[in-house]
């Protein structure tokens, strides 16, 4: 029997891919009217954790499909979410196949992208913040400037604990690399969603054919953060208190 | 103690007054300044919403809504809905709120097309930030060209002078 990617997919895990599918549609629907919070982003990095990354790019890939026949077909947001949600579930699904016991004993290039990565969020959420190049709405920059600075402190906190976290491993006082591992999926997360945004904000003029250093492609860019503040905060938030109790849950629904 | 008291009491003071300081007379904020706006006021010949099921227009004047620079256009159309003079209906977006239904018209999906509401202004540039543009969608009127929003309703300012149109239209797949 072949194991991996090449063997074949069983019923019971297309079922659970299809469940997940209409979960995660489900979920966007029911949240759709509240501006800025979602539940895809946990539910999909917890699914593809657990049941890994075949099981988690079909289940992206099928819900990126068939939640056009709610929201429509609109060729920019196809493409975005047929590029994106695949590839966040490869990464969370490559995150899930790593050894526990990597986790607790994490080698220092990964502690070293992690800090890079969150320094990038926080030089990036700072940048636009405290700067006054960020033309957007009137009505709209206080909140925008709020979450972008609430933003950087989350990340900042992350940072903070991420490393102390190592350095209590190495000095052989952390026993399990659960906490490590929740501060580092959390990390990729928030740096998924934000990438999500710049994508939308290639991909959107690119399909729409409006040229990259033109008015309305800054304009985009600029109100895409209307957007992009809000979902960072909510995926930080609800990765950090729910990715754990989620994936216990995939665990327990896959050994049955 | 007592002078810490009056020290906070002096503080508190001087805050309200400065809140004070920045409102008329009926305690509202003072309107936006003219001279804060980038692009010149186009003079429109025609105050009165245009009020059809496909087709709502209007220019923006303190008579229906007294505006500040914290007005948006919801507030405005929240204002003609109170005067009996619209109806409206929609949904809070990550862009703004956005208009589903106007004058008991509501979008709608088919198999090859859509129609929805649009929305289009004059007002392009304010404070350097850029609220419509012409480069992907404009509306005619009267003479006047408005671009389409690059905003919903309550992040898209709502200026005295300007124009503002709800446009029933139609996107094919």
């Amino acid at each position: 029997m072949k194991k991996g990617i090449g063997a074949a997919i069983s019923a019971k895990q297309i079922a659970y891919c299809a469940v997940m599918t209409a979960l995660l549609i489900g979920g966007q629907m029911a949240l759709s009217s509240v501006s800025g919070v979602e539940v895809v982003t946990v539910l999909l990095c917890s699914f593809a954790f657990v049941f890994g990354v075949r099981a988690g790019v079909l289940t992206a890939a099928a819900f990126a499909l068939l939640r056009c026949f709610i929201w429509g077909f609109y060729p920019a947001v196809i493409v975005l979410y047929i590029i994106y949600y695949p590839t966040f579930s490869l990464i969370f699904g490559c995150l899930g196949a790593v050894k526990q016991t990597t986790y607790g004993k994490l080698p220092i290039w990964a502690v070293a992208v992690v800090n890079i990565a969150l320094c990038a969020v926080m030089v990036f959420c700072a940048l636009f913040a405290a700067g006054d190049f960020l033309k957007i709405s009137r009505l709209s920059k206080a909140l925008v400037v709020t979450l972008l600075w609430v933003i950087f402190a989350l990340a900042a906190a992350l940072l903070i604990i991420f490393d102390g976290l190592y350095a209590a491993q190495k000095a052989g006082k952390l026993k399990s690399g659960d906490t490590i591992k929740l501060v580092l999926v959390t990390a990729a997360a928030a740096v998924c969603t934000i990438c999500f945004t710049l994508l939308d904000d290639v991909i959107t003029p690119f399909v729409l054919g409006w040229e990259f250093s033109s008015v309305t492609t800054v304009t985009y860019f600029y109100s895409s953060f209307l957007a992009l503040a809000p979902q960072t905060v909510c995926t930080i938030v609800t990765v950090s208190t729910l990715f754990l109790p989620l994936t216990a849950v995939f665990k327990k629904v896959k050994k049955s | 103690m007592k002078k810490i008291l009056a020290t906070i009491c002096a503080v508190c003071a001087l805050a309200s007054l400065a809140v004070f300081a920045a409102c008329d007379g009926n305690g509202n904020e003072t309107s936006v300044d003219s001279s804060s706006v980038t692009e010149s006021s186009v003079t429109v010949d025609y105050k009165i919403s245009v009020n059809t099921t496909e087709l709502v227009v209007f220019t923006a004047t303190s008579d229906v809504l007294t505006l500040t620079e914290s007005t948006s256009l919801k507030d405005y159309l929240d204002a003609l809905v109170a005067a009996g003079q619209i109806t409206y209906d929609g949904y809070v977006s990550d862009y703004g709120y956005y208009i589903t239904t106007v004058n008991g018209n509501a979008e709608q999906y088919y198999d090859t097309y859509m129609t929805f509401w649009s929305l289009y202004t004059n007002l392009f540039t304010l404070d350097g930030v850029t609220y419509a543009t012409t480069d992907y969608g404009s509306y005619d009127y009267n003479g006047v060209t408005l671009g389409s929003a690059s905003y919903g309703a309550s992040a898209l300012p709502c200026v005295e002078g300007y124009s503002y149109a709800l446009v029933y239209s139609t996107y094919t797949y």
